[in-house]
């Protein structure tokens, strides 16, 4: 593959598709195959879902208010690259070290990953990383995400990374489990093939969290003549909900009929899932396993093909 | 036989075959034209023949051919840009160089990723123009593009921003005319023109032809000044070329009813250069009283017939540094400036006269009283309007090179365009002729600036020598000069910075104050800001040497779009159009929107600029 050492980002071109990373912003930038561009903005961390009616009741989101500043707001402390299994040091990468790579064995390599650092915005903070890594034998870009929690910060509503593919989803189908699925509503799960015509709208009277699918093993996306696959890399698969609209907008609507007209596809991956409750009554919290301990620590490893 | 990567990539060769630089007079054939249109000119402007391909491979190499035939044929309006007529991708990035993170490229090489643009335009001279000098006019082309006439290779020219002519008149016929285009959108001159906007290519100002009589102006200098004592100087020089080496006859010129001179000419005389005349109490030029004087030039056969009328309008006006600060008319200047992007929310920087004009209300209902032409030359119709209006100019010369040594968010010139290069040296020189030549009668040019945000060097050093030795009546500016201080002493008539807290401009006015200060950018006006404008304004009554700012900037570089979810037309920014890498909303820090209606912040900018010039 080919290696792109930009003065801001790492490009680099592999089997007919070509990726940036942008060192200032934190991650992919850009994902292109044949033509067609598949990011709208370089993805975000994830850590706010849209309030439940239990949620509500149980005072969840107030305890846990921070995490939605945490979601829209994160802090890229630091990258590090490795071509062919060494590391490449940052100041061999900026301006002026990137000067000696123009004639570098290092523009083709057999192997690539770069992994950004983040500290959540949060009083503490946990750290996350995310790394992305390409090689020359495998299809794709695999992603691995990782939090590390600290101790002092309330219980994580989601834990994951949202990308914004700029089109509108015309369908998707995954191999994982049956509906719509959280961690203490498993059971009546069937693994399958499944298929989904279009982008779910919110089915619960007032808009709120919805439309996750644990334990996925591969995801397919289509909307004309593009198609983004999703495979995961751990064992237990991937969490993921592909939505119409972010989680600040459907904290926001009280209706579908309020949220915006659907131009975007919002793909958030999860490395934990909050289950959603409801045991005894409206207001009661969540089943104690069913939660996410934010001192505690999370990953997902899935490939973007 | 022209090696095309050569020229793109040679920064030696920028233009090939055209004609020298001159001043944006027009000739006209009669007296009464002049209230209208000149019938020397023939506009070529409309829907063009056109084949587009993503990579020069994919070009049709013969298009040029008068045998050429081709299914892969389109239309396309002229003037525009392909982008914005549904050809190659549209992408807005500020200092990062386009092709970042796609392609690993050092100056003065050429991305393999160039879109090329062939324009095949048919045209038959009107009588008027049979047997005359004929010449081609293209007011401006994104970045470089080859001419070629019935097939024959006519010349080449770059400086995106900048009129090039080229003179047609040996390969010209009276019928069946067939010009040939091939514009590129990537070349050496990619790495100048790295401006904090949306790239695009083509042709997008006005084409014309035109022909000149037997005796014609190319072109003429009448260089004001004002005295102390309020009478004016007026020295006139000029260059004349003729068609028949036997030619005999006399020009006049006048200035209002000051002055008229008859001289004898003929085609021995290709100078002329008047003595330096003295008017007695002449009307000065201000942004106030924006006194333009009548002056023209008529030139006649030996019989007396006229064959051209140059008429244009001149100011007096003097522009000095005294004590530390810069004067206008011995008096004050404080500049409440604005900078200012050509721009259309329908037709990028392909604007209009229309869009021109009410640039000119808004800024001037705005209170302002300067522009700098952010970071090229304008469209030369605005440079006239400037003048009747009373906006004195900046009229910046096109270069930017801000990726080439400010990268990560660090001054980094490792490598850096223009350099200290001597390659680059007269390409660079030769964009500060154009600049200098085509603008020198404005009355509202009063700053030559040699460009934007491209470090310091002996290539700017150079930049900076020439305006010098050409014209003493103006100053000269330079920003970039206070990356690489060592420079200031030979970059600049004044210190420019840009968005210099009002304490650090105290403080080098305190402690230094070695030149007039300027804000070439300040008040960075994106999305909802200019708060705390009027901190800067107080500097005025503490400091002379505090010579005023340029807002950053005046109008939303958005574009239309059609919002696919509900058909709605919207304005889209940076990052809209899939394009990668973007700066995203950067694009939008005008004080009006992309549709010039007048952003919240305009009434701060209104009373600020009203009070300090009332």
């Amino acid at each position: 593959m080919e290696i792109v050492f930009g003065d801001l980002s790492l490009g680099v071109k592999k089997g007919g598709a070509s990726y940036i990373f942008a060192y200032n912003l934190g991650g992919i930038e850009s994902l292109e195959k044949e033509g067609n561009e598949y990011l709208y903005r370089v993805p975000s961390l994830a850590f706010w879902r849209a309030t439940t009616d239990n949620d509500r009741g149980n005072g969840f989101s107030k305890r846990s208010a921070l995490w939605m500043g945490a979601d829209a707001f994160s802090d890229v402390e630091g990258y590090e690259v490795e071509i062919d299994g060494t590391e490449v040091p940052s100041a061999s990468l900026i301006a002026p070290g990137n000067n000696e790579l123009i004639s570098s064995p290092l523009r083709k390599a057999d192997s690539v990953s770069i992994v950004f650092h983040f500290r959540t915005c949060t009083a503490p903070s946990a750290s996350v990383s995310v790394r992305y890594s390409l090689e020359e034998d495998k299809d794709g870009v695999k992603v691995d995400y990782s939090y590390k929690g600290v101790p002092g910060l309330p219980e994580l509503p989601v834990c994951g990374l949202r990308f914004i593919l700029p089109f509108k989803t015309e369908s998707f189908e995954w191999d994982g489990l049956s509906g719509e699925t959280y961690p203490d509503r498993l059971y009546g799960a069937v693994r399958g093939h499944y298929r989904t015509e279009g982008l779910p709208l919110c089915p619960y009277a007032m808009v709120q969290e919805y439309g996750m699918h644990m334990h996925t093993s591969e995801l397919g996306i289509k909307c004309m003549n593009k198609e983004l696959c999703i495979k995961a890399e751990s064992d237990d698969g991937f969490s993921f909900s592909l939505l119409p609209a972010s989680p600040m907008a459907l904290e926001n609507a009280y209706h579908n009929i309020d949220l915006p007209p659907q131009r975007y596809s919002y793909l958030t991956i999860a490395a934990a899932v909050r289950g959603v409750g409801g045991i005894d009554s409206w207001g009661s919290d969540v089943g104690k396993d069913a939660h996410i301990d934010s001192s505690g620590s999370y990953s997902v490893s899935f490939r973007i093909i | 036989m022209i090696s095309i990567q050569n020229y793109l990539s040679d920064p030696s060769v920028f233009r090939v075959n055209t004609r020298k630089a001159h001043s944006d007079h027009i000739h006209y054939r009669t007296i009464g034209e002049a209230e209208s249109a000149s019938s020397f000119y023939m506009p070529l402007d409309g829907e063009w023949d056109f084949i587009y391909s993503d990579t020069p491979d994919e070009r049709e190499k013969d298009f040029h051919k008068d045998s050429f035939v081709s299914d892969r044929v389109q239309k396309i309006h002229v003037p525009g840009h392909v982008e914005l007529q549904g050809h190659g991708q549209i992408q807005y990035i500020n200092t990062m160089y386009p092709w970042e993170g796609k392609e690993m490229l050092r100056p003065p090489m050429v991305p393999s990723a160039n879109p090329v643009s062939q324009y095949i335009r048919y045209f038959d001279l009107p009588d008027s123009m049979k047997g005359e000098r004929i010449i081609i006019r293209f007011e401006g082309v994104e970045t470089a593009y080859f001419l070629y006439l019935n097939g024959e290779f006519i010349g080449y020219a770059e400086d995106s921003f900048t009129p090039s002519e080229f003179d047609i008149t040996d390969a010209v016929r009276d019928k069946n005319n067939r010009l040939c285009v091939e514009v590129y959108k990537r070349s050496k001159a990619s790495w100048l023109e790295d401006q904090d906007f949306f790239r695009f290519s083509g042709i997008f100002r006005p084409v014309y032809l035109y022909s000149i009589p037997a005796a014609h102006v190319d072109d003429f200098w009448a260089k004001t000044d004002l005295e102390r004592d309020g009478s004016g100087k007026l020295t006139l020089s000029l260059m004349l070329s003729y068609k028949d080496p036997a030619f005999k006859g006399s020009l006049v010129y006048t200035l209002g009813s000051i002055v008229s001179r008859k001289i004898a000419i003929d085609s021995s005389v290709t100078a002329y250069r008047s003595e330096e005349m003295t008017i007695p109490s002449v009307r000065s030029y201000s942004h106030e009283h924006p006194y333009l004087y009548d002056f023209s030039i008529a030139v006649y056969d030996d019989e007396d017939n006229l064959l051209e009328y140059v008429p244009y309008r001149i100011g007096f006006r003097h522009v000095a540094i005294e004590n530390g600060a810069v004067t206008l008319n011995y008096k004050r200047l404080m500049i409440c400036g604005v900078n200012r992007h050509e721009w259309s929310a329908e037709n990028g920087r392909a604007i209009t006269m229309s869009d021109m004009k009410r640039d000119i209300e808004i800024i001037k209902g705005a209170n302002c009283n300067s522009v700098r032409t952010c970071h090229y030359p304008d469209r030369v119709e605005w440079y006239s309007l400037c003048d009747e209006a009373g906006l004195y100019l900046m009229s910046e010369t096109n270069m930017e090179s801000h990726g080439s040594w400010h990268k990560n968010s660090r001054v980094e010139p490792s490598w850096n365009v223009p350099g200290d290069d001597p390659i680059w040296k007269d390409l660079v020189i030769d964009r500060c002729v154009s600049n200098f030549e085509t603008f020198k009668n404005h009355a509202s040019v009063i700053f030559w600036s040699l460009g934007n945000e491209s470090y310091a060097g002996e290539n700017i050093r150079a930049m900076n020598d020439y305006f010098k030795s050409v014209d003493d009546t103006r100053l000269v500016h330079y920003e970039g000069v206070s990356f690489n201080p060592g420079y200031k002493k030979y970059i600049s008539d004044v210190e420019s910075r840009m968005y210099t807290p009002p304490e650090k401009v105290r403080e080098y006015l305190r402690k230094d104050g070695s030149k007039p200060f300027l804000l070439c950018e300040y008040m960075h006006s994106m999305g909802n800001s200019l708060g705390g404008f009027k901190d800067y304004d107080d500097i005025f009554d503490e400091f002379d040497g505090y010579v005023g700012g340029y807002i950053w900037d005046y109008i939303d570089q958005a574009l239309y779009k059609i919002d696919e979810a509900t058909g709605m037309r919207f304005l889209a920014y940076g990052g809209d159009f899939g394009e990668k890498r973007s700066d995203y909303e950067f694009s939008c820090n005008g004080i009006v929107d992309a549709e010039r209606h007048e952003k919240p912040q305009m009434q701060e900018v209104r009373a600020v600029y009203g009070n300090r010039l009332r």
